[in-house]
């Protein structure tokens, strides 16, 4: 099978490298890597839950898969991903429905030049500009098409282009259904750039980038208020942005700021306002502490390669999130979305290790992490006394740059505490206090702001060298929603092939008593070398699981669910 | 040689930016004039929505405006489907339908509000979304009158049976022969619609809401039934049907049926190719 692969992609870099390379070294000298991952649940019918074999859509077995190959020879870079999704797992987007090679490239590296044809992945700064990525877990991926070009004309210059199309689902690229994205990017690195500065304490880079979208306007009705209107669509959105990052002993500071153009579409209902975003990010480090504040400011800044749609896909952009991502069952219960329609947000986050040996510290130290986030709206105003806020077919409101509204969309405080007792016993403590808009963040309007007070116990106990203990004792406490949730999990691990679980989250303080469920679950797997498979069987409560600010709905389900992973 | 090595991209560059920014002036939207509906075909528009879709009551005047400015040339018909149609405590109402849910599935209707357009792919999809329809029926509106049809229904009380009876004809043959679908849809239907623009009325719930349109079941199968193995142009094809009404729920005074003639070789479900809509006339 592997010589196979090699023959493949031999045969496919020759095609497109002639004279470049001779067969027999592409198969002996070449390195293959790759991974494989299997998602698959049987779903079944559960009255408490008011699962019925309609919603499971009469499709109880579901599977998510994708393979990956990697070849590399010298120069040459190659690879390829299967994916199927027969059918997607419940909460993933129907559109993924069938099986295929979505993802395939070709790539050439010397020291001045890469060049990449088909698939690719790639960020301009922190991607407020340009960011295609893939995130299977939440059925994400917005990998571009073409051909990327990377250029380093001289130590410390990197310079990028891109020009293809972004994938969406398996929809083939035709008639101009989505756009033609291009985009370059400069990065800039004076330290490398200047020997005067090679040996300086500071280093000093900067960058820029602008990345245009073509979408072919066509002469279609849009139906605004009581009438039908033909819009104006610019056919060439641009967008563009600067960074900045400076760093001088333990502090580092990194700025990123970015200007869009007029770009109507379903995110913004077909305003014309030009959007703005900056990204603020201060830290600094040194021994025992750790300190970073941060701070964004994003106005109508949704930048798709198809203006008509409005769900997760397409993006051409990333704006990064500020808050900070839970692992944890109930502090994830109600994670944030960025709002690209406009937020303002701040965080800062204080790590301190008292140190070992001292009289708070014990023998291991203690380490205290304080965090807080908030986000809020920006301050929108009408751009006269006629149009109202947000009308279609106008620039749609204005707004100072970094205003900052009066609605909270989020806020968190977090306090957590790490103690190591011994050698064997390790204690994570942590408190939360979360506001959640789930009204704007989820988009339903009837929802009430959500207060809730979080606490957590997490205790590991290392047995021996073989075997560990780890128990888990969550409880979330809120007026709103669905009330108040405990959650108790334990957890075996029997080094290094097997793992064991068991876990019930516990709605107790449902208003609606038929609602006050137990989400069990108990789970077992087995890890050989890079393989490791996972059988569970519980149930899953229903919410949204975010990552970087990303969101995807997960329906409730009950069931097994089986995944396994693999790498080589 | 360094600068030189720079210089290049960077004049290349620069060139592709100035012609890649589109920046517009106001007015962005200028107001359609009435459509010129001469020598235009009929359009079937089926809106998939539910009851807890707060985007929906948008999405269905959109359509309404779009049938306003087409001057009738757009027939619409809703299908209430997904999660989002289901019956709870707060919204009892169940106007889901076992054939509204099998297209939802066949047609990938992930989320509502989202529509078919003569069930035609669009940019490879056929469910559209509501921003999408004005374009899609523009598509549609502006292809050559393929086939027409004509359509007569009546109800009778006491034998509690809608008859309907359709004649068609072709302007292009179809080697594969031809479908004929008959929907039935009622209107004025009371229940309550979540909503979150206040452009299409109250929020967060419109109490009471009138669904209109509302497609209540199919006389002759998922996918109709056959009107002729093979088409002839020019040629007159004509078919009957009768359908006993069951539902009690239904208010038999307030009931329509559109006739939909398919192509079935156009893609795996088929597209339409004609369609028109005639009120069910209740008779003794």
């Amino acid at each position: 099978m592997k010589k196979l692969v090699l023959f493949c992609i031999g045969i496919a870099a020759m095609a497109l490298f002639p004279g470049r390379l001779k067969a027999q070294d592409f198969l002996k000298n070449a390195q293959v890597t790759g991974s494989f991952q299997a998602d698959a649940a049987l779903y079944q019918k559960d009255a408490a839950m008011g699962i019925t074999s309609e919603s499971i859509n009469g499709q109880p077995v579901r599977m998510n898969g994708f393979t990956e190959v990697n070849y590399e020879y010298k120069n040459f870079y190659a690879g390829m991903r299967f994916e199927a999704y027969l059918p997607p797992l419940l909460g993933y987007d129907p559109s993924y429905l069938g099986a295929g090679v979505p993802y395939w490239y070709v790539k050439y590296k010397n020291d001045l030049l890469e060049v990449t044809a088909g698939n690719f992945y790639e960020q301009f700064g922190q991607g407020m500009t340009f960011r295609t990525y893939q995130e299977w877990t939440l059925g994400y991926d917005n990998s571009m098409r073409g051909l990327r070009v990377k250029f380093m004309p001289s130590k410390g210059i990197t310079l990028t282009g891109v020009y293809g199309f972004q994938r969406f689902f398996w929809t083939p690229f035709q008639n101009n259904n989505r756009g033609i994205v291009k985009g370059i990017d400069g990065d800039f690195n004076l330290n490398d750039m200047f020997s005067a500065l090679s040996d300086s304490k500071l280093k000093i880079t900067i960058g820029g980038s602008f990345v245009s979208d073509y979408q072919k306007d066509k002469n279609m009705p849009y139906v605004i208020g009581d009438k039908a209107y033909t819009l104006s669509l610019p056919q060439n959105v641009a967008c563009y942005g600067g960074r900045l990052n400076l760093n001088y002993a333990g502090l580092n500071f990194y700025t990123e700021y970015a200007h869009k153009i007029n770009d109507p579409s379903k995110m913004n209902e077909y305003i014309y306002k030009p959007g703005n975003a900056i990204l603020v990010d201060l830290t600094y480090s040194r021994k025992n502490l750790g300190i970073e504040l941060k701070s964004k400011w994003i106005d109508n800044f949704s930048y798709k390669s198809d203006r008509s749609y409005s769900l997760n896909g397409v993006d051409i952009n990333y704006l990064p999130a500020i808050n900070k991502e839970h692992t944890y069952a109930l502090s994830a219960m109600y994670p944030y979305a960025t709002q690209t329609t406009g937020e303002a947000g701040i965080a800062g986050s204080v790590v301190y290790t008292i140190p070992k040996n001292s009289k708070l510290g014990g023998k291991n130290g203690l380490t205290i992490e304080v965090d807080f986030s908030q986000v809020n709206s920006i301050k929108k105003t009408p751009v006269n006394d006629t149009t109202p806020i947000g009308q279609t077919g106008t620039l749609g409101y204005a707004a100072n740059f970094y205003s900052i509204g009066n609605e909270v969309y989020w806020q968190e405080t977090q306090v957590d505490v790490t103690k190591k007792i011994g050698k064997k016993v390790k204690c994570i403590f942590e408190y939360l206090y979360q506001t959640y808009n789930k009204a704007v963040v989820q988009g339903h309007p009837e929802d009430p702001i959500i207060y809730s007070n979080i606490g957590i116990a997490d205790v590991t106990f290392n047995v021996n060298k073989k075997l560990s203990l780890r128990w888990e004792l969550q409880g979330l406490f809120t007026k709103q929603d669905n009330g108040n949730w405990a959650e108790g999990m334990m957890e075996v691990t029997i080094s290094p092939k097997w793992f064991f679980s068991l876990s019930d989250q516990y709605n107790y303080g449902n208003s609606d008593a038929s609602k006050q469920l137990n989400y069990y679950n108990v789970a077992a797997g087995f890890v050989y070398n890079t393989t490791r498979i996972q059988l569970a069987y519980g149930r899953q409560r229903e919410g949204i699981i975010c990552v970087g600010g990303v969101c995807r709905y997960v329906p409730q389900s009950s069931g097994f669910t089986l995944t396994v992973t693999s790498s080589f | 040689m360094k600068l030189f090595r720079i210089l290049i991209p960077v004049l290349l560059v620069s060139g592709w930016i100035m012609t890649s920014c589109d920046k517009l002036d106001p007015p962005y939207a200028t107001v359609l004039t009435q459509y010129d509906t001469t020598n235009k075909p009929y359009i079937l528009l089926e809106e998939y929505t539910g009851h807890t879709c707060n985007n929906c009551p948008l999405a269905t005047q959109k359509a309404l405006r779009l049938i306003d400015y087409y001057r009738t040339k757009v027939i619409l018909m809703t299908v209430h489907a997904t999660s989002l149609a289901d019956p709870n405590p707060k919204y009892p109402l169940d106007l889901r339908t076992p054939e509204g849910t099998l297209w939802a599935g066949d047609y990938s209707i992930s989320g509502v509000p989202a529509g078919t357009i003569n069930r035609t792919a669009i940019g490879g999809s056929i469910a559209v979304p509501s921003d999408k329809w004005g374009e899609a029926i523009e598509t549609q509106i502006s292809k050559p009158i393929a086939a027409m049809v004509q359509l007569s229904a009546s109800y009778s009380s006491s034998t509690r049976e809608i008859s309907a009876s359709v004649s068609g004809w072709f302007k292009k043959k179809l080697t594969a022969g031809s479908n004929i679908c008959l929907f039935i849809t009622e209107d004025s239907i009371e229940g309550k619609q979540s909503n979150k623009d206040t452009a299409a009325g109250p929020t967060p719930e419109i109490d009471p809401y009138y669904f209109n349109e509302t497609f209540r079941g199919s006389m002759n199968g998922n996918y109709g039934s056959l009107f002729s193995a093979t088409v002839e142009v020019d040629k007159l094809y004509t078919y009957t049907k009768t359908f006993p009404v069951t539902n009690t729920d239904w208010n038999t005074n307030r009931l329509y049926l559109i006739a939909a003639i398919l192509d079935p070789s156009a893609s795996q479900f088929g597209e339409i190719i004609a369609v028109t809509k005639a009120r069910i006339v209740s008779t003794k």
